[in-house]
């Protein structure tokens, strides 16, 4: 997992949609989040994905022993990474600042039994100031903020740095369950079902957090933990975690106090 | 309180006056079990209310020998056992909101399902009393009103009295065997339905309606209506309606102006984290 | 694995000078304003063996004495506490289930097949299952709060599900560990379902979150005669069809007494203090022959008042012009 993905180069049909970007944008924003973006002071510059068709087949293990299944891992890292680093590119071709409302989807045809299409997608934005918001390794930030996210995290102080995650498929043993079986009314802890869980979770936020790292962020904000067992069988999972790194963008803006109101619709 | 800062050390001052000791209440009190949201508990503390217990009442009846695709005008039985089911589980209800000296309850959550031989009636909700204590009525309100629309009905000088139902279930007669026939092949009202349709649902209505009136209600609001296909029972219709039965308290309104507002929520932003907890326990 | 002794893995996370949170953007701004620094996400996870059994009456179950009579309710309702012993600290059922009420057949003749006893009963083994599960799993992630020097974890999530055939359940609970700024060390670390916006009104109306809570019970019917042939449609009381709906007070009192058993067992834990934001969720399964099982999971912040409530500021009431 420490050597970064290649990117491959951007198809031909991407170029020409950029190149029309020049003078109008496109976003799935919707009306409220795109005037917060404009009162924090970004411009949407348009619609940008990433994908990646990535083989993730099967690797052996052993019956009896749960384990990380690290090249599943590494796959399931690297075709997100893939998918992740074709979209900074098109958002890169914008001269983009950032990415925001970053979506990260996997799908899977029927064409492909052990592969599975990985996509990004979200809306580059740049700020209007001319200021560099770029993150500490010059890449456009992302983050799967909402644009009222967005607004409100400007406020605090904070500002994304990008879309960080930390995955491990993990195989779930099968023997020892028989003994899972035995008398009724005694309730008893299975000390390793628990530690292979725990162990499994644990790794993948600690390689959400070493993401972080790299991009000097202060924190990660609105973390996911997520759980699939994708095609591989129930004792096969994935563990994802998710978040948006966040660094200090200096001075701390303080939001106004609420005001208390009754809403009378709905 | 309005400066940020002062806010901020409130906590932080509020957390080393715990650690010395400094709190209200503990072992030999009574403790208060409540499903409302903190908005709900502030807007009904502004009214001078407050939450009591969680309470529920269930009851399930029996739908007796019916057959449920054959025959013609109301299935009685079914009706019936819709009504007894709901009235017994709001008896429970209330005799466990008296249990706790409160006086009423809100925010009730109302679940009832309809299956071939059975009606089950589920009533959740968060007794209430008014802060300055009293004693409770004799027959406390039931009420499926949120706590902030409790609070906004008490301000305008309502009050809520209780819970209005009403259910009816009607065969839908089958056709005669030469119209099936004619029919299918083209696009026609089937009378039969509509006919009986409109017949659950008038019949339904109005026993809400009647029984608000023996309530001493002036109106019913928030009217709830559940209608739809039974899997078991393809010739018959259901419908239910239920809602609160208010009446005027006699206590002046006082509703402060309405201001507009536009916001910029989208609507799904409100994240939930107990979403994640799933349909499961 | 033992309580207090953290894996290598998170030991590890928890030292790093980055943090995370799970907080939403919007909570994670409140509870910056209300001075809480997060620090990170913290986590707890136990597995425990989940048994039943199965649609059989219990082994060496007998039906206890004094029998009441079928449908009456002021005879044959609810018996509160049930037979198993209950001290101040916490429950301590035997293994054996605890009985609820009982109810008796009506009719005046026996065969092989007519159940002339019906009991509901309280499975008290998964009551203390669940009850262990969740307490581990937070111990755990208080553990982990506290060995990152924080003061409260906020915004917890809890989920549990039966894996691999129902035969294991797994409890797994996480939240966003907090520093209060400038705060004492506390004796406890507390915990809380709220996080953000809903939490500081909890502290501006005067309340401080102690901990989350949950409690679980389970009941199941072992039906008499009347309530498997209502439950089956082919009762006929007097005789004649299309007659008086009757209650089946047997599943209705199961339903009852789920949902106060899983109240009460929450009660017990809360020493006086209050239950703020309950949520309560039951699941009903048909185990074959009209036998229910009703299980009932109840959980909520508890909170203590450390002063009196203030009345809220008049509201201002508004409407959207964006409909």
């Amino acid at each position: 997992m420490s050597d970064t993905p290649s990117s491959e180069g951007l198809p031909k049909d991407a170029g020409h949609r950029l190149e029309e970007l020049r003078n109008l944008f496109t976003s799935d924003l919707s009306v409220n989040e795109f005037l917060l973006i404009k009162e924090a002071g970004f411009h949407p510059l348009g619609f940008v994905m990433g994908s990646s068709i990535y083989h993730t087949g099967i690797q052996t293990r052993k019956w009896a022993k749960s384990q990380e299944l690290d090249k599943l891992t590494e796959a399931m890292y690297n075709a997100r990474e893939l998918a992740m680093t074709r979209m900074e590119e098109e958002a890169q071709q914008l001269d983009a600042d950032g990415i925001v409302g970053v979506r990260l989807d996997v799908n899977y045809y029927e064409w492909g039994s052990d592969s599975a299409e990985f996509i990004a997608m979200g809306t580059a934005v740049k700020a209007e100031n001319g200021q560099s918001y770029r993150n500490k390794l010059g890449l456009p930030f992302t983050s799967d903020l909402s644009g009222q996210d967005f607004w409100t995290l400007m406020q605090t102080g904070y500002l994304p740095a990008g879309l960080v995650m930390g995955t491990c498929v993990y195989h779930i043993a099968h023997r020892g369950l028989a003994q899972t079986l035995s008398s009724v009314g005694q309730n008893v802890e299975l000390p390793n079902f628990t530690q292979a869980l725990y162990e499994a979770r644990e790794l993948a936020m600690t390689r959400m957090q070493d993401e972080a790292g790299r991009l000097d962020a202060a924190g990660i904000v609105g973390v996911r933990l997520e759980e699939k067992s994708h095609q591989w069988g129930s004792h096969t999972i994935e563990f994802l975690s998710l978040g948006t790194a966040v660094v200090r963008s200096g001075a701390e803006v303080t939001l106004p106090k609420p005001t208390t109101i009754i809403s009378l619709d709905h | 309180m309005d400066d940020p800062s002062s806010r901020r050390n409130r906590i932080r001052d509020e957390v080393n006056r715990l650690e010395a000791g400094g709190f209200i209440g503990g072992p030999g009190r009574t403790s208060v079990t409540s499903d409302l949201s903190i908005d709900e508990s502030l807007v009904l503390h502004a009214i001078g209310w407050e939450a009591v217990e969680l309470v529920c009442g269930v009851s399930t009846y029996s739908i007796q020998g019916t057959l449920w695709n054959w025959g013609s005008g109301e299935i009685v039985s079914a009706s019936m056992a819709h009504a007894r089911a709901l009235g017994d589980a709001v008896q429970k209800l209330r005799s466990e909101c008296l249990g706790v000296l409160g006086h009423g309850v809100v925010g009730v959550h109302l679940e009832v399902s309809v299956e071939r031989y059975l009606v089950n009636a589920v009533l959740v909700g968060t007794a209430v009393a008014p802060i300055a204590g009293g004693s409770p009525p004799a027959v406390p309100f039931v009420s499926d009103l949120s706590g902030r629309d409790f609070a906004l009905l008490h301000q305008a000088g309502w009050d809520p009295v209780g819970l209005a139902h009403g259910a009816s279930f009607v065969y839908a007669p089958r056709r005669r065997a030469m119209d099936t026939v004619r029919q299918s092949t083209q696009n026609v009202e089937l009378t039969n339905y509509t006919e009986a349709l409109y017949s659950a649902r008038e019949g339904a209505m109005e026993r809400m309606q009647r029984r608000a009136s023996e309530l001493g209600a002036g109106g019913v609001v928030g009217v709830t209506v559940s209608e739809g296909p039974m899997e078991f029972a393809r010739h018959a219709v259901r419908f239910a309606a239920w809602g609160t039965a208010v009446r005027r308290s006699g206590r002046p309104a006082v509703l402060p102006p309405v201001e507009l507002v536009i916001d910029l929520d989208d609507e799904q932003r409100a994240f939930d984290p107990a979403s994640l907890r799933g349909s499961g326990l | 694995m033992t309580a207090g002794d953290l894996p290598p893995e998170a030991a590890g996370r928890l030292s790093s000078p980055v943090f995370s949170s799970g907080l939403s953007v919007n909570d994670f701004a409140a509870c910056l304003q209300l001075g809480l620094r997060p620090v990170a996400l913290v986590q707890g996870y136990c597995v425990m063996r989940w048994s039943s059994y199965g649609a059989n009456p219990p082994v060496g179950y007998r039906p206890v004495s004094g029998y009441n009579a079928y449908g009456n309710p002021g005879v044959g309702g609810y018996r509160y506490g049930g037979v198993g012993p209950f001290t101040g600290a916490g429950y301590q059922y035997g293994p054996r289930a605890n009985a609820l009420s009982t109810y008796r057949c009506p009719h005046y003749y026996t065969s092989g097949e007519h159940r002339t006893w019906g009991e509901n009963y309280e499975q008290s083994w998964l009551t203390s299952t669940w009850e262990q599960g969740y307490e581990t799993a937070r111990a755990r992630m208080v553990e982990e709060a506290a060995e990152a020097g924080a003061h409260g974890v906020v915004g917890v999530v809890d989920t549990s599900s039966l894996l691999i055939d129902r035969s294991i359940r797994e409890f797994h609970m996480y939240g966003t560990a907090v520093v209060v700024e400038g705060g004492q060390r506390p004796e406890r670390v507390w915990s809380s379902y709220l996080a953000g916006g809903r939490l500081s009104k909890l502290v501006e109306s005067g309340f401080m979150p102690t901990e989350v809570v949950a409690a679980m019970a389970s009941v199941r019917t072992w039906p008499v005669c009347v309530t498997e042939m209502l439950m089956r449609g082919s009762y006929v009381p007097g005789g004649y069809m299309g007659g008086d709906p009757v209650e089946i007070t047997q599943v209705a009192d199961a339903q009852m007494q789920a949902r106060r058993l899983a109240r009460d067992h929450v009660k017990g834990r809360l020493g006086g203090h209050n239950l703020h934001g309950a949520d309560l969720r039951v699941a009903v399964h048909e185990i074959g022959e009209g036998q229910t099982e009703v299980d009932c999971v109840l959980r909520g912040t508890v909170v203590r008042r450390y002063r009196a409530a203030e009345p809220l500021p008049p509201p201002r009431l508004t409407v959207r012009a964006n409909g």
